[in-house]
């Protein structure tokens, strides 16, 4: 029963040194992990703009009879501070690296107060809003949109202070930092996310 | 190769390391993949028991015209409950309970990458039945089939609870399979044995990523639909009502963009469990494993392109059609691979162990052969539109679903029982079982094509007499008793070998792959010295398994000094070491999640208020999950 034996092709290589627990990168699990999470949102997020474009197609007007389109300056200025929100983290990153943690005490508070920043404001220019998310399709898709992009930043939010209290406690370092790599993975993904849901919202209706 | 596990030096230490709790705080807390994998299997099989009940009420409703076994409510609860449980509650967490059990010790692993994930899904996954199914009780079950079109399922038609059920349920499902998919695919990418690079991985595990990556992309889908009918129905959007400016066709849209991949979902597993029977009992290796592989990532990719076909009776421009036509003709052409390859590998093989397993994988081919012709008649236009809703329909994707996944999980049980029990199943039942099962299943489902071709609609709760569909039906009804009386035969099986079969040791069916490796059942560490492969089917290789010189990082793995579950990681490709992860191990937190999102999810039923208070509970139960091991809050 046993088929012809093949030669083996290449032993595999393990280093005589002993093996390393700690792994960052794409060495890490816990990397993959957070990719793939970005892949079932982003999955999620084009639907949602697959969706409003579907439903604009069949629609006479668009906006509908009635409603202005929306206002254009606050959600840019919003927008604008969400793409820079990670930038200082992806910058502390490197000097962590070094096992030097001290630049991502400060950058992670600066990054999520920009991020703060772009929820107070959004919040803002929906509580002006004079269509609802039951007045038609279209107010149901911004609101959702809008919700499931503010939900994101909120978790963005949450995740990043708990960063930061491990940070403070002195938890990362050199060999330990995957959990701020998952969390940058995330919030890029939500910071450009959220520039194709602007575009579909902000700029699409005004074409 | 060791025939009992306590004869390796490590294995006292290394099986305190992975030892699980036992009793009820054991049931909410052990992480350890063979016993998450067996519960999934285990649960799934209860759904899929009570499926097979609903099916045969059905049937006794539909064995002679005009009868009134049950109200015509009730029997509208039951299709939706029989097709929603096989769909969603059998067959995705059944062979993602078996791949749970199965990927580590196929890939020489000792656990997956994120242990406390799969059980957190588990919980997700029971909570969202066990809900259902007491809706059923109550006389509350969704009752619009389980495609759940709106404006028939939106709030203006169906104000009940029966719907809320499904949209909130569904969607929570999900969540689990989502987490099991990600699961799924970090292990096989990252936890590899070393040198079982990706052209040497069991055509099982390929399967599996192809799968897992499938639902990854393919299940947001389904969440986001059911999301927007959710609002629509506790919010008062109007994603699918057509007077506001929405589009109930959406709903079709992003269902089947999730559908279509959803039975490519189911048969891919199938396939890998048949690949893996059948060179084994053919004593030859798989003939053209390259082709195979492609073929799974072909129809993995083209199962994405052939949503539409279920929609060519709602009015779609028929350019469009004509795309979708040829794409789903196409889909054909890599199963035939698939078909060809298991044909020639007995061909050029053996069929003198013409074991149970093996007969269930014969079957298969022959049952799918089936479903597949009738499948390219129905991706043909103009015959689509006649069949169109018509029981043809029905036996068409029975043919799939039963003789494409159902038979090759019976397979799979009589393959792999050996390895999760250490017994044997009967031989003699299981010939019985796969007997009566398969005349069972043709009588019932072959007719079905005529009195499809008769003009019989699907879902029709009676019929008049002499329209001459009378004769079919009963025959119809008579090999549903048949199947169930089969499925009894294999239940008994299970309950008396359970116990009291033929020990079977570490490989009893001379297995190549490494799951034949370790001992049966296998001990919670899997394997005490990882393997390293150096072939397609390391167990038949002379050279395929094992090492010429212990490396030092073998030594430390198998004397866990500090108390660590430790497995290897390797490089995605060419599965070289590259370090070593260190796991989780039991934690009440995966449970307590599961029960904070179901506050969430069960709640909005009642009031959206209560949504926000399960996330900020969920957020709690995440925190607590993660928080480092030993530094206190």
């Amino acid at each position: 029963m046993t088929p012809p034996p093949r030669p083996p092709e290449h032993a595999p290589v393990a280093g005589e040194h002993s093996l390393p627990r700690q792994l960052t990168g794409f060495q890490s699990p816990i990397v993959w992990g957070a990719i793939l999470l970005v892949v079932i949102e982003a999955t999620i997020a084009s639907l949602f703009v697959v969706s409003y474009f579907y439903l604009r197609l069949g629609a006479p007007e668009w906006p509908p009879a009635g409603t202005a389109p929306p206002e254009l300056l606050e959600p840019t200025v919003a927008q604008l501070l969400l793409l820079l929100s990670p930038v200082p983290v992806w910058v502390a990153l490197r000097p962590l690296a070094r096992d030097r943690a001290g630049p991502l005490l400060w950058a992670l508070p600066l990054g999520l107060l920009l991020a703060f920043l772009y929820l107070a404001l959004q919040v803002r220019s929906y509580l002006d809003r004079e269509d609802l998310w039951n007045t038609h399709a279209y107010g149901s898709l911004n609101w959702s949109m809008g919700g499931y992009a503010g939900l994101h930043v909120v978790t963005v939010l949450l995740a990043g202070s708990v960063i930061w209290a491990l940070a403070k406690r002195g938890h990362f370092g050199a060999r330990r930092h995957t959990g701020v790599q998952a969390l940058l993975v995330y919030w890029i993904f939500v910071a450009v996310s959220s520039l194709f849901f602007y575009a579909t919202q902000y700029l699409a209706p005004r074409i | 190769m060791n025939q009992r596990a306590e004869a390796h030096p490590s294995h006292e230490r290394l099986s305190r390391v992975w030892d699980s709790p036992k009793g009820i705080w054991g049931f909410m807390t052990a992480v350890n993949h063979r016993t998450v994998g067996l519960r999934f299997m285990i649960t799934a099989f209860i759904f899929f028991i009570l499926a097979g009940l609903e099916a045969v009420v059905m049937r006794v409703q539909l064995a002679l015209p005009q009868l009134g076994v049950v109200s015509p409510d009730f029997y509208n609860q039951t299709f939706t409950m029989h097709g929603s449980t096989m769909m969603f509650l059998f067959v995705v967490p059944f062979v993602e309970g078996l791949a749970i059990y199965l990927v580590p010790l196929m890939v020489g692993a000792r656990e997956m990458a994120f242990p406390r994930l799969n059980l957190f899904g588990y919980w997700v996954f029971l909570i969202a039945g066990v809900t259902l199914y007491v809706a059923y009780l109550l006389g509350m079950a969704p009752d619009s089939g389980w495609y759940n079109y709106p404006p028939l399922t939106g709030p203006g038609f169906r104000p009940g609870a029966g719907i809320d059920f499904w949209v909130t349920m569904i969607t929570f499902l999900e969540v689990s399979a989502l987490v099991a998919a990600v699961e799924i695919i970090v292990t096989i990418l990252k936890m590899r044995a070393p040198g079982m690079s990706l052209n040497r991985m069991p055509v099982f595990v390929w399967t599996m990523l192809i799968t897992a990556l499938m639902i990854v992309i393919a299940m947001p889908a389904l969440v986001l639909t059911s999301l927007m009918l959710a609002l629509d129905r506790f919010t008062g959007t109007h994603f699918f009502n057509i007077a506001a400016g929405g589009d109930p066709f959406l709903w079709q849209h992003l269902f089947w963009f999730f559908g279509h991949p959803d039975v490519y979902i189911m048969l891919l597993p199938a396939v890998g469990v048949v690949s893996m029977i059948i060179p084994v009992f053919a004593q030859r290796a798989l003939a053209a494993y390259t082709l195979v592989v492609a073929s799974i990532v072909i129809i993995g990719t083209l199962s994405f392109g052939v949503w539409v076909h279920h929609m060519y009776t709602v009015g779609i421009a028929l350019v469009g059609l004509n795309f979708f036509a040829a794409a789903s003709m196409l889909i054909t052409i890599p199963s035939a691979i698939q078909i060809f390859s298991w044909i020639s590998t007995i061909w050029n093989g053996s069929l003198e162990r013409l074991t149970t397993a093996m007969l269930f994988a014969i079957g298969f081919i022959a049952l799918f052969i089936l479903g597949g012709i009738t499948g390219i008649m129905i991706a043909a236009v103009p015959f689509n539109w006649q069949v169109h809703d018509t029981y043809f329909i029905v036996a068409h994707f029975h043919y799939v679903l039963v003789g494409g996944v159902v038979l090759p999980i019976f397979a799979s049980v009589y393959f792999w029982f050996p390895k999760f029990t250490g017994r044997m199943l009967n031989e003699r039942l299981g010939r019985w079982h796969f007997w009566l099962f398969v005349i069972g299943f043709n009588a019932t489902f072959f007719l079905m094509h005529l009195t499809g071709l008769e003009g019989m609609p699907r879902r029709v709760y009676t019929y008049l007499p002499g329209l001459g569909w009378d004769w079919l039906n009963l025959l119809s009804t008579l090999g549903t008793f048949l199947m169930a009386f089969s499925v009894v035969l294999f239940l008994v099986n299970v309950a008396v070998s359970w116990r009291g079969g033929t020990e079977a040791g570490p490989d009893p069916w001379r297995g190549g792959s490494l799951e034949w490796a370790t001992t049966s059942p296998p001990p919670n560490y899997n394997f005490a010295d990882v393997p390293v492969v150096r072939g397609r089917d390391p167990l038949w290789e002379s050279a395929g398994i094992g090492m010429d010189t212990r490396p030092p990082w073998l030594e430390e793995l198998s004397d866990p000094s500090d108390e660590l579950r430790e497995s290897i990681t390797t490089s995605v490709v060419s599965a070289d070491a590259e370090g070593r992860a260190v796991l989780p191990g039991p934690s009440p937190w995966p449970m307590w999640l599961a029960l904070a999102l179901s506050v969430a999810f069960i709640g909005a039923m009642w009031t959206t208020a209560l949504v926000p208070v399960g996330l900020a509970l969920a957020f709690l139960a995440l925190l607590a999950w993660h928080w480092p091991a030993g530094e206190g809050p």
